[in-house]
């Protein structure tokens, strides 16, 4: 299966804002082709930001760099009602031309625990990340050393295409990547997560796509770090292949073959 | 009182039959039809106006302008065409004018002057341009060249922007802070075991950690918030650098496609500044040209042949035509004659498009005028189109004043406008404008306008008529068969020459001119012609020229037949035969468009004694006018001088035109009222059967009239109908002797004895003749002869002072009487 191939494609936005939403839907619009497709929105009110709000002292950044007061509990509710209204609207305007179904749910909790959870039954995930710039950057495919030209690859590939912008691969793994299937994309070897997310956090990455299934990136965790250190949407393949959420200082295993 | 009398005969002062229409003769034109005749293409009689007209065409100095003044059908228009189409055959071709854009200030294009025929090259030149760079520059930033610089820039900047965001993470990370996402921006928490310090925990912190908690916090806030704001710096030398490169790349194709133009154009200064201009516009904005590339890719051509010119983005490129002319070659200036000359007719305009319900326009809107289209050349204009065109004139002014051509729009003008508009720069004008128009057009405008006596210096008068001699004859005879040639008409006889030749000393209304109405003659020729070709004839006759003037005055005359018909059927009451007191048969003249005919009127006068005023009837309902009135006055002043000197005048006379419903002006009937007046005073009737025109001055002789031929036809008419006795006439001034060219059948009346021209000089004279009795003249003691009419009318004004005199004095003894009493 190829991603282009596909014309019942289902896509699965989560975010925690508005901001966040919007990369990924341009994302996704892209994506969505043919009639039969389905678009989702999940939009999760962070419980922890909650709780902060409560905290004396507390100020927000602004895109712009400007410091303002954190708004109240009742502020970031009012907040949230509008940004899933906005969500709402935008996934209709996507949907629309090429009359895909389209569901928005809105819930509290942890983003990404709850976006994996939802986003078992949807065949790709897509987390949303705020753009900081608007300087266009590189689509990062993050791949094992153990397999070669994979989904995500040919998934990165397609977004490449769309974007006009440069594919960048990272294999992960301490074993020596194949070169030669490589072919003309750029790939950069890394022998742990931790050294590929350090870099990936250097660079201007335009999105960044990932196959559960296949990993490196797995877990929930992983998937949160994943997500800090690129500060852009996150493609999720095989979503439903996530591993349960798992303590952060447990290793990770090495994933199966093939 | 009314009296009859028969009037004696024969009388004296009547005109020969001869007299009254002096014929053209056939045999003294010297040829049998207009074929045997050189053509003669100008005109004639108009040497005074042709001069002015060549001065005008010639003269270099400004403002010396034409107005042509004359009759219509006098051939102005063509002769103003071939004089101006003749000089302007010997001077160059006028400069192009085109409309470019002004890239610093696009509501103000530029005016730019090229060589005769450079226009369309450049226009042409303009479009392959934009035709070629809509293709090349596409590939241009395709190139794997641009994209890999593209991609150095963005990455190099991708990674400024991400550095320190990566940095302060880092930083973040190490001092147990995470940065949280917010729907409003960013937000930094204190970790404490991997999780936010909630506010609880927050307040278990003893205050030393807090405080501690609090300034790392606030420290890196104000980190978070330096990077952020550094963000939009960093774009924006992002953005340079891109359009840096975009230029630069741009830069290549686009100086070399417009070098190849520019030396097509090499010397033009003009030209070449512009293009100048265009190679940095398109360089600063070549993402036009991908646009265009990347909506062009659906249509069913390939896109190398697409037109992108054509695409509304590239009219900033576009040339827009003002004027062109051939090539400099073909040297000639332009004679331009505008029909319909409104202000946007004449100075051009700006038009508009609607787009979104909103008018939009750019300088390719603009329109040239007829003043750009003259500009170099000749302008000719009818005076009365511009006068009423509104802000025509006014505009026309303003160009020549200012020597340029400036495009205001009327809407603008009227403050009506209210969107946006240009100020196209000014083209200037060089050019001779010729304005056609009637006399008292040209004078109304020099007495109304000052400034139209600056600009238009010069006039062409044209004469309305020309001597007639044996020459004069022979060169009309030679206009006849040109117009006839031209025309397409059939040869006319000699005979038929010399019938319209009578009939043009007819229109000028004098036996010693022609009329140089050339165009109501050419109008009897052409249907002269049709009654020629259906006779089936192959030369025009005097008798097809005869019916064509026939048949036009019959068209015309159904007003005519009924005021007849109303004579005749005494309806309107006029006597044509016994003698009345104070009733004489006045002559009027009633005008329809160009056909004129006589009428006439019954002029009555009654006399009592009274103060010495006159009643003019007519003046007191306010039907005379000022000249009619005048007529009267002088009437009084007749009387008053030359009767009863001695004695105050002390009569009460009113006159009046009977059954006239209309304003009576004109002092042609002035004799005419004398004579009723006269009448009355004698109590001597006068004869009927004759009827009177000519004006009265003071001393009592009679002046000449005008309409003298049609208002002895419209008597002739009415006694003709009634039955023509041998004694009935018409009185007319001998100094209109000259202008008679009466109708053929009133000279065959006349000449059988059926009909009477009189010709008087004096009051006198025609009182003799209307009432059969002696005038008589003062005697050495003053004293008019007894028995004459004038010693009769004395008397009775005598009387009248008299009996004044005597009621006077009885008033006065009464009121004494009542006094002593």
């Amino acid at each position: 299966m190829t991603p282009t191939s596909r014309t019942n494609m289902r896509i699965l936005i989560g975010a925690s804002s508005f901001a966040d939403a919007q990369a990924a839907l341009r994302i996704a619009r892209n994506m969505l082709a043919g009639p039969t497709g389905q678009l989702g929105g999940l939009l999760i009110e962070d419980e922890t930001l909650r709780s902060i709000c409560h905290c004396p002292n507390q100020r927000v950044i602004s895109a712009s760099g400007t410091l303002i007061y954190l708004p109240s509990p009742t502020q970031i509710r009012t907040m949230m009602n509008a940004d899933a209204q906005a969500f709402r609207r935008r996934l209709a305007e996507i949907a629309a031309p090429s009359t895909s179904r389209w569901t928005f749910e809105q819930g509290a909790g942890d983003l990404v625990e709850s976006s994996l959870k939802s986003g078992q039954d949807w065949d790709i995930l897509i987390f949303g990340y705020r753009a900081l710039h608007p300087v266009p950057g590189k689509i990062v495919v993050f791949e094992n050393t153990t397999t070669a030209h994979t989904e995500a690859v040919a998934m990165g590939e397609v977004l490449a295409d769309q974007f006009k912008a440069q594919t960048v691969v990272y294999r992960i793994g301490a074993d020596t990547p194949p070169q030669a299937e490589q072919g003309q994309i750029a790939a950069r070897h890394f022998v742990t997560l931790q050294a590929a997310l350090a870099q990936l956090a250097r660079i201007n990455a335009q999105a960044v796509v990932i196959d559960l299934a296949r990993g490196p990136v797995r877990s929930s965790d992983q998937v949160k770090a994943l997500l800090n250190a690129s500060r852009c949407p996150i493609v999720i393949l095989n979503s439903s292949s996530a591993e349960p959420a798992l303590e952060h200082n447990v290793q990770i295993p090495q994933p199966p073959d093939g | 009182m009314t009296a009859r009398k028969a009037t004696p005969d024969p009388l004296p002062g009547e005109i020969p039959a001869a007299q009254l229409r002096v014929e053209c003769d056939p045999a003294e034109l010297g040829f049998d039809t207009t074929e045997d005749l050189k053509p003669h293409d100008g005109l004639i009689g108009q040497e005074r106006a042709i001069g002015a007209i060549e001065l005008s065409a010639s003269i270099s100095h400004q403002d010396f302008n034409l107005y042509v003044l004359g009759t219509p059908g006098m051939g102005r228009h063509s002769t103003v065409k071939t004089l101006l189409s003749k000089h302007a055959a010997k001077r160059p071709t006028p400069n192009d004018w085109v409309y470019v854009n002004n890239f610093d200030a696009p509501h103000k294009p530029h005016a730019m002057r090229l060589a005769a025929g450079s226009a369309e090259v450049l226009k042409l030149a303009m479009q392959d341009l934009v035709d070629d760079l809509a293709n090349e520059i596409p590939a241009l930033f395709e190139s794997e060249e641009y994209q890999t610089q593209r991609r150095s820039i963005e990455q190099e900047f991708g990674e400024r922007h991400e550095e320190p965001i990566a940095d302060f993470a880092e930083q973040a990370q190490a001092e147990d802070v995470a940065l949280l996402r917010t729907p409003m921006g960013f937000m930094l928490a204190a970790v404490k075991d991997g999780q936010p310090i909630k506010p609880e925990a927050y307040e278990a912190l003893d205050p030393q950690e807090r405080e501690k908690i609090d300034e790392k916090i606030e420290r890196l806030q104000d980190k978070l918030a330096a990077i952020l704001k550094h963000g939009p710096q960093l774009e924006k030398e992002h953005r340079k650098r891109i359009e840096d490169l975009n230029a630069g790349m741009a830069e290549r194709v686009v100086s070399v496609r417009v070098g190849e133009v520019a030396n097509a154009f090499s010397g033009k200064t003009n030209i070449l500044e512009y293009l100048e201009a265009v190679r940095e516009d398109m360089i600063s904005n070549a993402e036009l040209f991908l646009e265009t590339k990347s909506q062009s890719s659906d249509g069913p051509f390939p896109e190398a042949i697409h037109k992108y010119h054509r695409e509304p983005q590239f009219d900033r490129y576009a040339v827009n035509i003002m004027v062109s002319h051939e090539s400099a070659q073909s040297s000639a200036a332009p004679v331009i004659f505008e029909t319909l000359p409104t202000l946007n007719q004449l100075t051009g305009r700006i038009e508009y498009m609607s787009e979104m319900g909103t008018l939009v326009t750019n300088f390719t809107y603009i329109k040239p005028g007829a003043l750009h289209r003259a500009n170099g050349g000749y302008l000719v204009l009818d005076a009365r189109q511009i006068l009423t065109e509104p802000f025509a004139w006014d505009g026309l002014k303003r160009c020549l004043q200012c020597r340029s051509i400036t495009i205001t729009s009327l809407a603008d003008r009227m403050g009506l406008s209210s969107t946006v508009s240009l100020e196209p720069a000014p083209i200037p004008l060089d050019l001779r404008v010729v304005l056609i128009g009637d006399r008292w057009l040209h004078m109304l405008l020099l007495m109304l306008d000052p400034e139209f006596g600056e600009l238009f210096k010069l006039q062409a008068d044209f004469e309305d008529d020309m001597p007639r001699s044996a020459k004069s004859a022979k060169l009309m005879a030679q206009v006849v068969a040109t117009h006839a040639r031209k025309e397409k008409l059939r040869p006319l006889s000699a005979e038929a020459v010399a019938r319209l030749l009578d009939h043009a000393v007819r229109l000028a209304d004098d036996t010693q001119k022609f009329t140089l109405q050339l165009g109501a003659l050419r109008d009897v020729m052409r249907e002269a012609d049709h009654y020629a070709g259906l006779a089936k004839r192959a030369v025009m006759t005097r008798d097809d020229i005869a019916k064509a003037i026939r048949e036009a005055d019959h068209r015309a005359s159904r007003i005519k037949d009924r005021l007849q018909e109303a004579v005749v059927r005494k309806t309107i009451l006029i006597d044509t035969s016994g003698s009345v007191v104070g009733q004489v048969n006045g002559l009027s003249v009633i005008g329809i468009g160009e056909h004129h005919f006589g009428r006439p009127s019954r002029i009555t006068a009654r006399v009592r004694m009274g103060t010495g005023k006159f009643i003019d009837i007519e003046r007191e309902v306010e039907l005379g006018g000022p000249l009619h009135s005048k007529g009267v006055m002088i009437l009084g002043s007749y009387l008053s001088t030359q009767y009863a000197l001695d004695v105050p005048m002390s009569l009460h006379a009113s006159l009046v035109f009977e059954q006239s419903y209309g304003g009576v002006d004109g002092d042609s009937a002035s004799s005419a009222e004398l004579y009723a007046l006269l009448s009355a005073l004698s109590d001597v009737p006068v004869y009927q059967g004759l009827a009177v025109t000519g004006s009265v001055n003071q001393m009592g002789e009679v002046q000449a009239i005008g309409g003298v031929n049609e208002k002895i036809e419209g008597f002739f008419d009415i006694c003709k109908a009634r039955r023509l006795t041998g004694r009935q006439g018409v009185l007319i001034p001998a100094s209109n002797v000259e202008h008679l060219m009466l109708r053929e059948d009133v000279v065959e009346a006349v000449r059988d004895g059926k009909f009477r021209v009189i010709e008087v000089t004096t009051i006198d004279e025609g009182i003799e003749i209307l009432t059969g009795k002696t005038a008589g003249r003062r005697d050495r003691r003053g004293i008019f002869p007894k028995g004459t009419l004038n010693r009769l009318i004395e008397d009775r004004l005598r009387s009248y002072a008299q009996t004044r005199k005597r009621f006077g004095e009885k008033a006065t003894g009464a009121d004494e009487k009542g006094k002593n009493g």
